[in-house]
């Protein structure tokens, strides 16, 4: 792996930057169907414990396989499922990029993911890590696949609105 | 005892009393006659432990327990803890070794439990080591009667425990048997954390009337309405539970039944990717849905093609892990895998269907905690005899749970002298009434 300044533009860059904290603020906002398009048509998003990530175990928490399936999760929080009544604040860290063969990206970063309840009471619902494959396409960036890596995976309640 | 104190006014176990849930002294004394008593308690599948060596740590309620396979194949449940200093011996969650040791003071023990050796046992020089008495053969880690029965295991602490089978019983064999009848393969892990009494969350899967009401997606994309197919089984002592329907049968009854609710039934809405919803047809019955619940903390589900087991995992009074194992069978074919692991979406801590059981609990365990004198009404589907439902629309099985679990915890609902205690309560709390006044 070599340095990025070697491999990504700076334009690039700000484009990659740009669309993970437009990913994660979206969701603080609960504006989930705008974050829906963070990602390209093929766009894939997955969560997965790290306890199956490290043990090769295939299955997820949240499991979409294209765009349709992220729109029926948005669907049914918003017209079926009963949550937890709280919103989320993510804090994020400092992407690290590398070039795939494809001219695709991978981004890896961490996050923390602090809910907080009617009361204006905070607790910590999770730390964890993306690991993405980002697209640039007439210079905006887009998901092609997104996992969200949960090292809190012992899930507090429940785990409704997407990471 | 705080148990003497706590009322059961109705002997049919119609009234739960909220103490129930809150008690630490009852809490402890679960510990001892439920988890430590004659129960048998799921520990997970052989096929998470298939060669010699491999082990898995778990829990059985609050003691934890070292499942190892030995040499020859056979299957061990150890409390996991050093006999020397009370560690815990196996720190991993899984994994595959020759021996296990205690990382304290290095006391090994075989993959049986038998202790093996001691570091410097006879000292050095004449000094220091163990007595000369000391005998290690008769040092063993404490073991679990275990029974394996298709590959699910299960171990009890106590002599006094009726067989596997008899325990389990005729209906929750023929469930068993029928989940069971392949050789499976672990497709992963979940992990929930409920912020309420571990037997909250026994209530929730013994009430098949809560599915179609509380779970909307259910109800809503047709899965399960309480107007389907359906009921409940039981065991001959109620302990156990098995809540089944049939996807597709209910088309006219559905929106009448639901017409006294807002958001639960909600024809209009469509997914936009309808393959989870999809039962592809792999029993030779028509049932789509079993919850089989196993007392105390057992729970085997098929929901469509989404095959697993539910431990609870019990974190003190106000908090329980639910720990699920997802399964498919060894001969799936990979779309099928792929069609489990999608259907995997409908439950678990994010489950379209599930999510909203750790909230139920949470909000119940919260809000009862102030009504410790106060009865939960255990009355849908009916009072008094305690047996099977025809419908879905019964929560007959939680008075089940709570029938044996009396009966273990020496609880007698319903006397005459429980009336008389709530009787001088309600009496002393009118009087504090009316002091306050």
């Amino acid at each position: 792996m070599s340095a990025v300044s070697f491999e990504t533009s700076f334009s690039d860059y700000l484009a990659i930057s740009q669309l993970l904290s437009r990913a994660v603020n979206l969701i603080d906002a609960n504006r989930l169907e705008e974050w829906v398009d963070c990602f390209a048509e093929d766009g894939r998003y997955y969560v997965l414990s790290r306890e199956n990530y490290e043990r090769k175990l295939p299955l997820k928490l949240f499991q979409c396989d294209n765009k349709n399936m992220m729109h029926d999760r948005v669907l049914s929080l918003r017209q079926a499922n009963v949550v937890n009544i709280h919103r989320d604040q993510h804090v994020t860290g400092l992407p690290q990029l590398t070039k795939n063969a494809d001219g695709s990206f991978r981004a890896d970063s961490g996050y923390a993911l602090y809910t907080t309840d009617q009361g204006g009471i905070s607790q910590l619902f999770g730390v964890g890590a993306y690991v993405d494959t980002i697209r640039i396409e007439g210079g905006q960036a887009l998901f092609v696949e997104r996992n969200v890596i949960v090292d809190t995976f012992s899930i507090p309640n429940m785990l409704s609105t997407p990471i | 005892m705080q148990t003497q104190t706590i009322s059961w006014p109705a002997k049919d176990l119609s009234r739960i009393p909220f103490a129930m849930y809150h008690s630490p002294e009852v809490y402890a004394q679960e510990q001892e006659r439920i988890f430590r008593g004659p129960t048998w308690n799921y520990l997970g599948l052989e096929a998470e432990l298939p060669n010699p060596g491999d082990f898995i740590t778990t829990v059985i309620g609050d003691t934890p327990i070292l499942v190892s396979r030995d040499a020859e194949g056979k299957v061990h449940a150890l409390v996991n803890r050093c006999k020397h200093r009370g560690a815990v011996l196996r720190r991993e969650a899984c994994g595959n070794a020759k021996d296990h040791s205690c990382i304290y003071h290095q006391w090994r023990y075989s993959l049986a439990g038998q202790l093996e050796s001691v570091p410097f046992q006879r000292g050095m020089k004449g000094e220091g080591g163990m007595p000369a008495d000391f005998d290690k053969s008769k040092i063993h880690l404490d073991e679990l009667r275990v029974e394996v029965y298709k590959g699910v295991i299960f171990a009890t602490f106590s002599d006094q425990a009726e067989p596997l089978l008899d325990y389990l019983d005729a209906p929750v064999v023929y469930e068993i048997d029928r989940l069971f009848a392949k050789k499976i393969k672990v497709l992963g892990y979940q992990r929930q954390r409920i912020f309420g009494n571990w037997k909250l969350y026994n209530d929730n899967v013994r009430d098949p009337n809560h599915g179609g009401l509380l779970h909307m997606f259910h109800a809503t994309f047709g899965l399960y309405r309480l107007s389907q197919i359906g009921g409940a089984k039981l065991d001959r002592k109620h302990r156990h539970n098995i809540t089944f329907n049939q996807l597709g049968t209910d088309d006219a009854e559905a929106k009448e039944g639901y017409s006294d609710t807002k958001k639960v039934f909600q024809s209009e809405y469509q997914l936009r990717d309808t393959a989870m919803l999809q039962n592809k047809k792999e029993f030779a019955d028509p049932v789509t849905l079993v919850i089989l619940s196993v007392f105390p903390g057992a729970v085997f589900q098929q929901i469509a093609n989404s095959l697993c087991t539910r431990q609870i995992r019990t974190r003190g009074l106000n908090e329980m892990e639910l720990y699920w194992t997802y399964f498919g069978y060894e001969d799936d074919d990979a779309a099928m895998t792929e069609h489990r692991l999608l259907q995997a979406n409908l439950c678990g801590p994010g489950g379209y269907i599930s999510m909203e059981d750790g909230e139920a609990v949470e909000i119940v365990h919260k809000a009862s905690f102030t009504a410790q004198d106060k009865h939960a009404i255990v009355e849908v589907g009916g009072k008094g005899e305690i047996r099977d439902s025809g419908n879905l629309i019964s929560e007959m099985p939680v008075r089940g749970f709570w029938s044996y679990y009396c009966e273990l915890m020496g609880i007698e609902p319903g006397e005459q002298e429980n009336a008389e205690a709530a009787a001088k309560q309600a009496a002393a709390q009118t009087s504090l009434q009316k002091a306050a006044a």
